[in-house]
């Protein structure tokens, strides 16, 4: 049995008079793929940001690798070191080169040399495909290129967790799916990923657990095979059946093998 | 604190005499302002090479010196060359002048953000190109300008630069009390209403 | 004659620029610094920052160089050259204030977050992320407020420091031709406003970010 990294209890966050999020648990074990699905304005990406200390969340526990992170006096610094973190918006530092982007969380945070930084640097730009990219800034780059430069840049500070809050909702049609290539493949090599998203296919292939949330609260989880062939609760047949027609056709285009 | 109050109690007349100036000051500088800001802006925007190059160095000159100095040419210096203004006239002119160049660029940048789209419309309805055209850019920018920001900046200009005349005439506000007391409370707090 | 005008008021010029050499950092320093609180300090002290930034910019330079002038010069003893470029670097500082928030403002708060996402303490990714950036975006305007401040070092020539007005008034009176040595005079600054605004400019140029899309 395998200990979980993840593994949040009763969580519960209020924005401006709202309960974002009523009361949420999960558990996330090593190697997991996690995908967060749900319409909109649910507090998804709220839940996410708490995961890593970025919102803080009004009570409830959140565990990392047996350590309570949401306790008074932890170093919230420090815990986000363990998160990597994949943006809507890609949030690249533009006054930096796709290089510099992934070098400076390893030379400004980590303390690394800028010979041992540049190496890990380009070890995982070549892990996204972006190796012939390095002195290109952000401002010159296509969304999907923006993206997996994203990408290297959490995977460079090597987390234990990766967050992917919408990873593709901001991108061009035909540039998801070499983003989806590269997080299929992170989850291939067992990297331990907590998405949200609304790609539907790729939650069907790649996820090791499908978590519908809606309202501030779990509505359902489990196998993608239990979830979208035969969810339990009404609300997530509902919910599945819309989005799978409409993302049916664009599915064609995304996947990509 | 008492003395803060006991002080403008006592200057209050002088006080008042100097903020009423300095109002009319202020609204002369920024009408002329005005006057003289549109046109230049488009004269720059839409006049040919030689209004455009007149333009251009009327706004460069005005913006590019201090207030305080072009105040002291017109009064001062203007006089060597024949042309005498009273101390107000020449605050007025000068202030007007200054503030005309500002407003210049501030029209110049209403203009220009909407202008380009407007011509091309222009362009495709000729019914509008013969003279009628000066109207159709002028409308919309204006408006814009009128909400924009901008002309919450532009008032400190005018406003400040009256205090300026003190110095060759118990005009304006600072100065009386500036000279009766040589600590630090000038009458500073009737600008401070005025400005912001 | 009017050489001799010419080179009484350019002797002025080093004092003017010695002026200005001191008010610029120092209210450049001063300006980012209260910027920082005013985008990232609590509401106390953000506030506290807005409320100096209003006095600044409410009040008309000359008044406000007076009364800084005199609470500077009542209670540390320094020249009036001293003490009026600090004045002028306090009443700028309100300026620069709201300039470089507007330029924090812009970059957006993303970039923070994102900082922050890798570990970064809010110091860290303000001195590597949010500065560089804005910095950069905040040249345009800075360079407006830099001749602002070349020309407000007319001021001081009010607190009896030689620059270049004060040695155009001294000319004027002196030789009665009031058009040439404050001709001259206007001349003198707004080359200097030239000069800095060309400056800046190439400043831009060089240190510009490719394509940077800014949120407004």
């Amino acid at each position: 049995m395998t200990k979980p990294i993840i593994e949040v209890k009763n969580l519960k966050k209020v924005y401006g008079g709202r309960e974002i999020l009523k009361s949420i648990a999960l558990t996330v074990n090593e190697g997991d793929t996690v995908v967060i699905i749900g319409p909109s304005g649910t507090g998804k990406s709220t839940f996410l940001r708490c995961l890593n200390l970025l919102t803080y969340p009004d009570s409830g526990e959140i565990w990392l690798d047996g350590k309570l992170i949401n306790a008074p006096g932890v170093n919230q610094d420090k815990v986000r070191q363990h998160y990597g973190m994949v943006f809507q918006d890609f949030l690249l530092f533009n006054h930096l080169t796709t290089l510099g982007n992934v070098m400076i969380g390893l030379t400004k945070v980590k303390g690394l040399d800028q010979k041992t930084a540049k190496e890990k640097a380009m070890k995982e730009l070549r892990h996204v495909g972006m190796q012939d990219h390095i002195d290109q800034y952000p401002g010159q780059l296509s969304g999907g290129q923006k993206q997996r430069v994203a990408i290297a840049r959490a995977l460079a500070m090597d987390p234990r967790v990766i967050l992917f809050d919408e990873p593709t909702s901001a991108l061009d049609p035909e540039l998801i799916g070499e983003v989806l290539g590269v997080m299929k493949k992170l989850a291939l090599e067992g990297m331990t990923m907590v998405c949200v998203t609304h790609e539907m296919g790729f939650a069907r292939e790649v996820a090791d657990r499908i978590v519908f949330m809606e309202g501030g609260v779990v509505v359902e989880e489990g196998d993608p095979n239990e979830m979208f062939y035969h969810p339990k609760v009404q609300r997530t047949k509902e919910f599945l059946w819309k989005i799978t027609e409409l993302y049916a056709s664009s599915e064609k285009n995304n996947s990509r093998e | 604190m008492i003395e803060f109050v006991n002080f403008f109690i006592k200057y209050f007349p002088d006080l008042y005499q100097g903020a009423l100036i300095t109002i009319k000051i202020t609204a002369v500088g920024l009408g002329l302002g005005f006057v003289l800001g549109l046109p230049a802006a488009l004269l720059r925007v839409y006049g040919g090479k030689y209004f455009r190059w007149l333009a251009v160095a009327y706004v460069e000159l005005f913006r590019g010196t201090p207030v305080l100095v072009q105040l002291f040419v017109i009064y001062f210096g203007l006089p060597d060359l024949g042309v005498t203004f009273s101390r107000l006239t020449a605050a007025y002119i000068a202030l007007g002048l200054n503030s005309g160049a500002y407003q210049a660029e501030y029209f110049r940048g209403a203009i220009q953000a909407i202008g380009s789209g407007q011509m091309m419309a222009d362009r495709a309805y000729p019914a509008y190109t013969r003279g009628d055209n000066r109207h159709l850019p002028e409308q919309t920018p204006f408006a814009e300008l009128l909400k924009s920001t901008q002309l919450g900046n532009m008032q400190p200009c005018p406003i400040h630069c009256p205090l300026f005349i003190k110095y060759y005439g118990n005009l304006s506000v600072a100065f009386q009390p500036g000279n009766r007391l040589n600590n630090n409370f000038p009458g500073h707090n009737i600008p401070l209403y005025l400005g912001p | 004659m009017f050489i001799n005008i010419l080179f009484y008021i350019l002797s002025g010029v080093g004092i003017t620029l010695s002026v200005i050499a001191i008010a610029l950092p120092t209210g450049l320093i001063l300006g980012v610094l209260l910027s920082l609180i005013r985008v990232y300090g609590g509401t106390l002290f953000s506030g506290l920052a807005a409320v100096y930034s209003t006095i600044m910019r409410g009040i008309p330079h000359i008044v406000l160089l007076f009364i800084l002038f005199f609470v500077i010069a009542g209670t540390i003893n320094l020249s009036p050259l001293l003490a009026g470029a600090v004045s002028l670097a306090i009443i700028s500082s309100g300026y620069q204030l709201e300039i470089f928030r507007g330029a924090i403002q812009s970059i957006g708060g993303g970039q923070m977050m994102a900082a922050r996402a890798l570990g970064m303490t809010k110091l860290k990714a303000i001195r590597y992320i949010i500065l560089p950036q804005a910095l950069r975006v905040a040249i345009p305007s800075w360079s407006n407020e830099v001749a602002s401040i070349i020309k407000d070092s007319s001021l001081v020539y009010a607190l009896g420091v030689p620059e270049i007005l004060r040695r155009a008034q001294f000319m004027s009176a002196s030789t009665y031709q009031p058009f040439i040595a404050y001709g001259i005079a206007a001349v003198l600054y707004f080359v200097m406003t030239f000069l800095a605004g060309r400056l800046l400019d190439k400043l831009e140029t060089k240190t510009k970010i490719p394509c940077l899309q800014l949120e407004k």
